[in-house]
């Protein structure tokens, strides 16, 4: 396993606006533009959490699968832009056949084992949720 | 899903697995030169590799293996030519590891090409057999 973390925020247009200073998987390159340009077919993956962080101003924290990892996301909403801390956690491990369902094994539990959302407190007493 | 998409590799390997000569796919993808021992590189598992070598250099055979290995499905020709052995291979299949959506389709396309190549290869084995045993060999 490795644990690689990192740190960016997005505008309310999900464009990259800041990124951690560590940068270690080479966002800064990246700043300015739509997030799904450093994510590709990452807006199915991470945009319903990004959605949600914004529908309910509260952090949302999740595992997701994407680019050979499970991925630990919190989401922190911060006025109109999200903070996202993303940690790659089990990698799949690619190398034999036994390797692969070996490391799958250990994604599909982690998976398995996030949290289901937590209820959306606020909305019964949001204007969102009155017709 | 899972598609062939690189140049064949092809190289020919003395008895001591050294790259005598080789095809500039090989020597881009793995970084070897010629005279360099290949076993290091291999994408697939080496006492695999060296067991099918072995085989085709004590049979004179020609051996034919679909292996996984490295996130890749390889076709792999051994061909026994005097004291050396040709060997080419060919990606059937690439892991797509991205999304979730992309590996289960991937590694599903993947393990069918694997069966139907074992069953293919299988039946060929049969066939070399009743060949031998009915002296066609």
């Amino acid at each position: 396993m490795t644990t690689r973390a990192w740190t960016f925020v997005i505008d309310e247009d999900d464009r990259i606006v800041q990124v951690g200073d560590e940068d270690p998987r080479g966002m800064a390159p990246f700043l300015g533009h739509q997030v799904w340009d450093y994510l590709p077919k990452g807006q199915a993956i991470f945009g319903p959490h990004f959605d949600r962080a914004r529908a309910t101003g509260s952090e949302v924290e999740t595992i997701v699968y994407y680019s050979g990892a499970t991925v630990s996301v919190r989401i922190v909403p911060a006025g109109r832009s999200l903070v996202v801390y993303a940690t790659r956690q089990t990698e799949v491990d690619v190398r034999t056949l036994g390797t692969l369902y070996s490391s799958l094994m250990t994604i599909e539990r982690e998976l398995a084992a996030r949290a289901p959302a937590p209820p959306d407190r606020r909305a019964h007493g949001s204007r969102q949720a009155l017709p | 899903m899972a598609v062939a998409v690189t140049e064949p590799v092809v190289f020919v390997l003395d008895e001591d697995y050294r790259a005598v000569e080789m095809s500039p796919a090989l020597q881009a993808g793995c970084g070897l030169a010629a005279g360099d021992c290949v076993l290091e590189g291999l994408p697939i598992s080496r006492f695999t590799f060296v067991r099918a070598c072995e085989h085709a250099r004590e049979t004179g055979e020609t051996v034919d293996l679909v292996e996984y290995g490295g996130g890749r499905l390889l076709q792999v020709g051994i061909v026994p030519q005097d004291d050396n052995l040709h060997v080419s291979w060919e990606t059937l299949g690439i892991l797509d590891t991205l999304t979730m959506d992309g590996l289960r389709t991937s590694l599903r396309s993947i393990l069918e090409i694997l069966a139907r190549a074992e069953d293919a290869l299988g039946r060929e084995r049969v066939r070399r057999s009743l060949r031998l045993v009915g002296g066609d060999g």
